[in-house]
């Protein structure tokens, strides 16, 4: 494990180093170094080893002296450093040598950026705190908080963009400063303040991120030959290296001072009196609704209130006021009219300067030079309110506001102005027909036909063609309507307008009685969804803002279809119990699949996904009048479920146990069948289990399938819809399709994209035009509406419960135990097959304790295999991908850590602890606990406590035996049994660390079983047994000794399902 | 008070002294407002010929070594090829009371006036105050100033005195208020007077004496701009003090490794008007061909406020 820092280098570039530990990666032995200067760090990654993480392009090799705390002859380690003891007793400062990259400013934040999601190596949180003002420089340029200039260096003059940040960002920025981490600052001079290297960053970052976006946009057009220094500078503000050419130099030492005096009119600084525009809408205080109790009261007349006409505006409706603002306390806020008349409030404002008007006037006078209304306030002996109409409001609130905002001028608008706005838009209008018998008939799904009818609506309100006329006469941008002030483009108006008045032809032309009589036509539902996406443009020419619908299809739209279908209880055919909330999923499902619609299960881990799936496929084959699969006579084709390797042997399990009557075929590893004898074989199977890579390998076979439907388990493996497995599982032909994902689609657009295209093809749309209306606006810009329209058309197809909603934990016991089955790698089957084949030759042999023994051996051994080859071996080799059990642990906890939730893992090998924590940490990124029986009873408290500290650390590794008893760990509320005890009282011991009094939630509970092996025979054994007498496995595992040889075949067999490769 | 301009005491005399004091526009024309133009105008219409020229040469390489606006009066030490500087005085007419208790009332009736000065710039209705007033605010003609030079050159004004004028120009930029000061108002006065006259309007004690207001900032001629620290391009120049990052070394491990809390800021306005700070500043006096520089700047920072971050 590595930890990656960043510290600051002059000149503007970034150094990366890391730590680590000095047993993974020991530096080599060194010359001995003289005493002069500083000591080589030792404990730093080499330079090469840092370049490898962060890349190579753009990043080179050097050595910095770093100021570092030290305690006795060693730098202190970073808190993220594993194993780094806690130094006692005061630090000194000394320098250290490290070997680093040092990475240009223009590619370091593409640098910082990526580290963010490389798992395995620690992220310094100097790094972050970078990250954080190198995101602050990028968005001072994109709000355009820069400026050019001219600055002289060794090596001649360079054009420079340098930030201006605004009284806001500069407070921002201080504050950035305030915590700056003391590492960033390791390589900069001492008496070098926090600002002043913020600002060194800041400005390097807004220089490089400037230069970038211009690259292609030069100020002007390069050319050759004589130009002047003005013209060389403008050039060179674009270029890569800013280097300012064929200028004189004294025309340049001119053009400098020129810059600075003109910078120097940038400075507002920031004052201890701030002035404060309002915005007083008039009529919403006349109408006895507004909060705004200080505003004067108004003697212009009111043209408009709430109980005149439902149209309307004029002047005079709104007034802005200027009010002084104490910095230091917001909440003094004085009007200038109190001010003047030297009102009680005043004298509060003089203990920041004794005479607040003028501060007043002089941030008006600013203010008018960059906002010229502000200007009209100052016509008289003192600053009076300003009248309004709507178009200038809505100036002020579109325009002003920001400006002003740059100069440190607070505006203060009316509620209703950050409120969602209203627009006008059109509403789709929706009649679903009554379904003919069942739940639904064949003429449904996304195809079917609705008659539909399109209204001019603003918000909730449907619009007349009389107020339109009304809105098209006043011309004005903002206007009350039905109360509430509204902002209307009137082309807007004028397209509604048009839209009505054709549409009152056609209605003409209807007879009455007509069935046609009401509504503009007929269109499929997916037409309709997609217009309530806003993708396909409606016909009045405004945007669609809403659909409603009537019956079953109104009620998958509102999302409540989960809640209002026919609770579909548990199929004859399902061994088990569904808790409500499953059974509403299967409801749900059900509903989905007769209407042919995809769906995308989105339940949290531990919920049951899996099983509500199964018990959908015993509804289906119960019943397949429902399904009515057109030119499907013979019955129901089989379902495909595609998943990770390492939860096929799961699936089998799961099916087995809740759906015995299902014929399951694995077509996985290297005796699955192909051609002829593939197609015959999913014939007589009604559940097919393969996994995303054999989706692409076998796609001609499994594409020749006439699929009922197709299953994606952990869909987010096809989160990048570019790649070769995503558009093979789309490209398989199903007549149902459905996704099962535990992580939080809505949140990541394009896992959204790409799960919708394999559910619902073409719903969401071309990709490049998803991306252009829904994923910028939402992802970088956070627009809301693009989110409420996505969530609008999503929301019908997705149903995410979480294990802390209220209408799921009621369902829940307080406590889930799961099996979670995993299969072996084929290294671990052929270990385990060679130690069950040379015990079973020596078993015969032997007798008494020799047998004993014998058998207690081999288990080891067994268990050890199960684990991990590397466990049976001991030789410290490599652990990915050498077994299905510590994958599914891994994926288990990246569920787990992604979810927020933390975990105790317990195994019984303390060898198996050392390996797994130093392998967890990099695969998850998180740190992880390992309390075992050499940990002092002082460490031991500690880990305690730091597990159970509120932002403790995410996995907490125990062995069995030094952490099954005594300890309180309610912080964790998921426990995984890595390996088994079978000693159902031990475990329940272990398990109960966390599951306790104290813990609030509920609490899930796995036990990781390989499949095919003695752990799932044992574990089934336990399972008999334990119903009959618990005294017969109460007291460890020498029971198993007693066994019979032939028994003992029996356990330690293999069996041909065990090997998922 | 008088304002004084001597950074630094004159240094044995060189042709060009280290420490005289430069004007800030070093090419094209001085004065950057169109109040410090109106000045310049009244100092071209003097007919000088090539001392005008020589003065603004001697303006721009710092010549003029000390100089001192107070009432009615500008003295200044020019240095001139003898070793022994020449002194230079230009006097105007100050208005006599009561045309400048007419202009304080007019001043007074609307607040455009104050709020301008004090933003720092002078108002452009400044001269409709004057109106009633015997004199303007601007000398118009050459004999409305009293020019006198040490210097041995008969022609009066002389390059020396151009250089002051030139310089006084700059001055006027920086603060308006000195040209009224020159007139013989100075600014604190005329501040107090305006206070007073508020406060009769609203019939309360509002400038009423700060000392019994407890006011926490000292009254004696104070710039309210020269008590703020000085910034930089919006930045803190002042350093929060150097012991900072000795402070932030000898923290002990692991807060040297660790952030601080920051408090979330607040977003930054979802509007942006990408040209604002363009339109914030004064035009920069530079131009490429016949176009600003300002103006081939703006489409930049469009584009800058297009660019997706990332």
């Amino acid at each position: 494990m590595l930890v990656l820092h960043g510290v600051w280098a002059r000149p503007g570039v970034l150094g990366v180093w890391a730590e680590c530990m000095p047993a993974a990666e020991a530096a080599p032995d060194e010359p001995p170094v003289s005493d002069e200067g500083p000591h080589r760090h030792p404990f730093a990654a080499t330079a090469s080893t840092v370049r490898e993480i962060i890349g190579t392009i753009g990043s080179t090799s050097t050595t910095l002296v770093l100021s570092l705390p030290t305690h006795g002859e060693q730098p202190d380690a970073s808190h993220q450093l594993w194993d780094a003891p806690m130094p006692v007793g005061r630090a000194r400062v000394r320098d250290w040598t490290v070997p680093a990259a040092v990475v240009r400013t223009g590619v370091a934040l593409d640098v910082i950026r990526e580290l963010r999601v490389t798992a395995g190596v620690a992220i310094g949180e100097s790094l972050a705190a970078l990250a954080e003002v190198a995101d602050m420089a990028v968005e001072l340029a994109r709000g355009g908080r820069v400026l050019p200039a001219l600055v002289p260096g060794d090596d001649g003059w360079r054009a420079r963009w340098r930030s201006v940040p605004t009284p806001a960002a500069l407070q921002a920025a201080l504050a950035l400063a305030q915590a700056l981490p003391g590492a960033v600052m390791a390589a900069t001079p001492a008496r070098t303040d926090a600002v002043t290297v913020v600002r060194e960053i800041v400005d390097a970052f807004v220089d490089s991120h400037v230069r970038e976006a211009l690259s292609s946009f030069p100020v002007v057009v390069a050319r050759r030959g004589r130009r002047s220094a003005s013209e060389a500078w403008l050039a060179a503000l674009t270029t890569p290296d800013g280097r300012v050419r064929q200028a004189g130099e004294d025309d340049l030492v001119e053009l400098a001072e020129a810059l600075t005096a003109w910078h120097r009119s940038a400075d507002v600084g920031v004052a201890d009196l701030r002035l404060c525009l309002r915005l007083v809408d008039l009529a919403e205080n006349a109408d006895g609704e507004g909060e705004d109790t200080t505003a004067p009261a108004q003697t212009g007349p009111s043209v408009s209130t709430s109980t005149g006409p439902s149209v309307s505006t004029g002047t005079g409706d709104f007034r802005l006021e200027a009010l002084l603002q104490d910095v230091a306390d917001p909440s003094l806020l004085v009007p200038a009219a109190e001010l003047w008349d030297g009102s009680p409030s005043r004298d509060l404002l003089t203990r920041r300067d004794p005479y607040p008007e003028e501060r007043l006037l002089e941030q008006l006078a600013r203010a008018s030079r960059l906002y010229p209304p502000v200007g009209r306030m100052l016509a008289g002996a003192r600053p009076e309110p300003l009248d309004l109409d709507g178009s200038q409001a809505l100036e002020f609130l579109e325009h002003g506001a920001a400006l002003l905002d740059t100069i440190g001028v607070a505006a203060l608008v009316p509620p209703w102005w950050r409120e969602s706005k209203r627009r006008l838009g059109a509403r789709l209008r929706i009649s679903t027909p009554a379904p003919t018998g069942g739940v639904a008939g064949n003429d449904l799904g996304l195809a079917g036909l609705v008659s539909y009818r399109w209204e001019i609506a603003l918000g909730d309100d449907s619009l007349t063609a009389e107020e339109l006329v009304e809105m098209a006469r006043l011309k004005q941008p903002l206007v009350r309507v039905k109360g509430r002030w509204t902002i209307v483009d009137q082309r807007d108006v004028e397209a509604a307008l048009r839209f009505l008045r054709k549409r009152a032809k056609v209605d003409a032309a209807i007879p009455a009685g007509d069935p046609r009589e009401g509504f503009d036509g007929a269109m499929s539902i997916a037409d309709a969804l997609q217009a309530a996406l806003g993708v396909r443009p409606s016909e009045t020419g405004l945007a669609v803002v809403a659909v409603e619908a009537d019956g079953w299809l109104g009620e998958l739209l509102d999302g409540s279809a989960e809640r209002r279908v026919e609770l579909g209880t548990a199929p004859d055919g399902f061994c088990g119990t569904l808790r409500p909330y499953q059974e509403r999923g299967l409801a749900w499902l059900r509903f989905l699949a007769a209407l042919g619609v995809g769906a995308c299960l989105a339940d949290d881990m531990g919920l049951g996904k899996t099983a509500q799936l199964l018990a959908l496929l015993v509804a289906e084959q119960e019943d397949p009048a429902l399904v009515a699969t057109p030119g499907m006579a013979d019955g129901l084709g089989p379902t495909l479920v595609v998943c990770p390797m390492s939860v096929v042997g799961n699936w089998q399990r799961e099916a087995q146990r809740f759906a015995p009557g299902l014929r399951v075929m694995v077509h996985h590893g290297q005796q699955r069948h192909r051609g002829a004898k593939f197609s015959e074989a999913v014939g007589d199977a009604d559940l097919v289990l393969t996994t995303y890579p054999l989706v692409v390998r076998d796609h001609a076979g499994l594409a020749s399938v006439r699929w009922r439907r197709i299953v994606l388990d952990e869909a987010q493996n096809v989160k990048n819809p570019a790649a070769r497995q995503s558009k093979a599982v789309r490209s398989l032909p199903a007549e149902h399709r459905v996704a099962l994902t535990g992580t939080p689609v809505e949140n990541r657009l394009q896992e959204l994209w790409s799960i919708m295209e394999f559910l619902n093809p073409g719903l969401l749309g071309p990709q490049a035009r998803f991306r252009e209306r829904f994923a910028i606006p939402i992802e970088r810009l956070g627009d809301e509406d693009a989110a409420e329209r996505l969530r609008r058309v999503t929301r019908p197809l997705v149903l995410r419960r979480l294990k802390t909603d209220k209408r799921v934990i009621d369902d829940l016991p307080e406590k889930i135990e799961m099996k979670v089955y995993c299969n072996l790698t084929a290294e671990q089957a052929s270990l385990y097959q060679a130690i069950v084949d040379d015990a079973m030759e020596r078993l015969d042999e032997r007798d008494g304790m020799a047998r004993k023994g014998l058998v207690l051996v081999t288990m080891l051994k067994l268990k050890q295999v199960c684990n991990h080859p590397a466990h049976l071996l001991g030789d410290r080799s490599r652990l990915d991908g050498r077994s299905g059990k510590l994958e599914r642990l891994v994926e288990t906890l990246e569920e787990v850590v992604a979810e927020g939730d933390r975990a105790l893992v317990f195994t019984q090998f303390a060898e198996m602890g050392d390996m797994l924590r130093p392998h967890l940490q990099e695969r998850l990124g998180v740190e992880t606990l390992w309390l075992h029986g050499g940990v002092t009873k002082k460490h031991r408290d500690t880990m305690v406590d730091r597990f159970q500290a509120a932002d403790g650390p995410g996995v907490f590794l125990l062995s069995l035996k030094a952490g099954g008893t005594g300890l309180n760990l309610t912080a964790a509320n998921h426990v995984i049994h890595f390996d088994r005890w079978w000693n159902p009282a031990v475990e329940e011991q272990a398990t109960d660390r966390a599951f306790r009094i104290g813990q609030l939630r509920n609490v899930q509970v796995r036990k990781l079983i390989c499949v095919g092996t003695l752990e799932e025979r044992i574990d089934a054994m336990i399972e008999r047994k334990r119903a009959l007498a618990d005294r017969i496995v109460g007291t460890g595992e020498s029971w198993l000794t007693e066994l019979s040889t032939s028994e003992l075949r029996e356990v330690f067999a293999l069996s041909s399902d065990a090997v998922s490769e | 008070m008088p304002f004084d301009r001597q950074p630094y005491p004159p240094y044995s005399p060189p042709p060009i002294p280290v420490d005289g004091i430069k004007a800030r526009s070093q090419r094209g024309r001085i004065g950057e407002h169109w109040w410090s133009q109106r000045f310049i105008a009244v100092l071209e219409s003097f007919d000088m010929g090539a001392r005008l020229a020589r003065g603004r040469r001697y303006a721009r390489l710092g010549q003029v070594v000390t100089m001192t606006i107070a009432r009615g009066r500008v003295d200044a030490t020019v240095q001139g090829s003898r070793p022994k500087p020449y002194k230079v005085s230009i006097s105007v007419a100050t208005l006599p009371e009561p045309d400048w208790a007419r202009v304080v009332a007019a001043m007074a009736s609307r607040a455009v006036f104050l709020a301008r000065l004090l933003g720092g710039e002078m108002p452009d209705e400044i001269e409709e105050a004057f109106v009633e007033s015997s004199v303007s605010l601007f000398p118009t003609r050459s004999s409305h100033l009293r020019t006198t030079c040490s210097c041995p050159d008969s022609a009066n004004p002389c390059k020396h005195i151009a250089a002051v004028l030139f310089l006084m120009a700059e001055e006027f930029d920086d603060d308006p208020f000195l040209i009224l000061a020159w007139r013989g108002m100075e600014r604190d006065d005329l501040l107090a007077r305006l206070r007073a006259l508020r406060s009769r309007g609203s019939g309360s004690s509002i400038a009423g004496t700060p000392a019994s207001q407890g006011g926490t900032k000292p009254e004696d001629g104070d710039d309210p701009r020269s008590e703020r620290p000085a910034f930089d391009l919006g930045w803190p120049v002042t350093a929060s003090g150097p012991a900072d990052i000795e402070a932030m070394q000898l923290r002990p491990a692991p807060a040297f490794w660790r952030q601080g809390t920051v408090e979330a800021p607040s977003p930054v306005s979802a509007v942006t008007v990408p040209d604002a700070l363009l339109r914030l500043l004064d035009p920069l006096d530079v131009t490429i061909g016949e176009r600003s520089v300002t103006d081939l700047l703006r489409g930049a920072y469009e584009v800058l406020g297009e660019t997706p971050d990332g």
